[in-house]
């Protein structure tokens, strides 16, 4: 697979998961911070059917498109904090622990840090810790919406696997 | 479930339950009879209000790099955030809050109104 192809091919993938994210910035907010987080489910499948590089580039491009698109900076500050903080999570836990761990784990895990993530920026900016208040509230919906996007993620990999273009992207 | 399964649960488990203490402690903690409001923008206290003083409906509107607004409403023992030109006004959403601990956010304008004091009588974990 040369170089121009992969480039194309992240490149949907990316705009698949901006879609996504803005469709579900349309969803009103329950609480602050609380999201379904359906966009992760590419970055992944993008780590587990490619590779860490990718899944990380998909990450941040489409946090930077998404708060171009429907947000602000600060949006775009708190989406990226939490989001590189989670994808690090995810992709150590993934490279270490990918057979004494399932996927709806991993998955949980990086909704967790991702809210961690955010509430540390929103402590920043306030300058107040106590914002931390709302840990509880989000930690119990990041184990709900972990788990939802643990199985998106399996059930993309069961299939996607069967796909000769992913196999060919793997071995590069 | 395998065994990373099971050690990643507990360790979530321990985080849980310690967020839950530690909101617990500091709600007990912050006890109140006299309920002061602190309305604090960028880091900077703005304003100290004792909401039980209060006698008539006030308004205060705080700006924020001179084009954006937040519209305070104070009424006796309570306060809230009444109009605001922020995207998502989910500080105007927050509605009343009168209870020492709760308090108020307008991330993108670095605005945060909260209540301080001693003794409270009422302990709620949500806003």
């Amino acid at each position: 697979m040369n170089k121009t192809r992969k480039m194309v091919f992240l490149s949907f993938l990316i705009s698949i998961a901006l879609v996504i994210y803005i469709i579900e910035a349309q969803i009103p907010v329950l609480f602050p911070g609380i999201k379904l987080g359906l966009a992760n489910t590419i970055s992944l499948a993008a780590l587990i059917l490619i590779g860490w590089k990718e899944a990380l580039l998909i990450m941040f491009l489409r946090t930077l498109l998404g708060s171009m698109f429907g947000g602000t900076m600060s949006t775009f500050m708190f989406s990226i904090a939490g989001g590189i903080l989670s994808n690090i999570v995810m992709i150590l836990l993934y490279k270490y622990f990918k057979n004494s761990m399932s996927l709806w784990t991993i998955s949980i895990c990086g909704a967790i840090f991702h809210n961690i993530g955010q509430l540390l920026v929103a402590s920043i900016v306030i300058q107040d810790f106590r914002i931390y208040i709302y840990l509880p509230v989000l930690l119990i919906s990041a184990i709900i919406t972990g788990y939802f996007i643990g199985w998106c993620v399996k059930f993309l990999t069961n299939n996607l696997y069967k796909i000769p273009m992913f196999k060919e992207l793997k071995n590069k | 479930m395998k065994k990373g399964d099971k050690i990643a649960a507990i360790l979530i488990l321990i985080l849980i339950i310690t967020s839950f203490a530690g909101v617990f402690i500091y709600r007990s903690h912050v006890k109140g009879s006299h309920k002061i409001a602190i309305i604090k923008q960028d880091g900077k206290i703005l304003n100290t209000i004792d909401l039980t003083k209060v006698t008539t409906k006030k308004q205060i509107t705080v700006k924020y790099n001179k084009s954006h607004y937040n519209v305070i409403e104070i009424e006796t023992g309570k306060i809230r955030i009444k109009d605001a030109d922020c995207p998502d006004k989910i500080c105007v959403k927050t509605g009343w809050i009168s209870e020492p601990g709760q308090s108020i956010i307008c991330l993108p304008h670095e605005l945060i109104i909260k209540i301080e004091g001693n003794n409270s009588k009422y302990d709620d974990i949500s806003s």
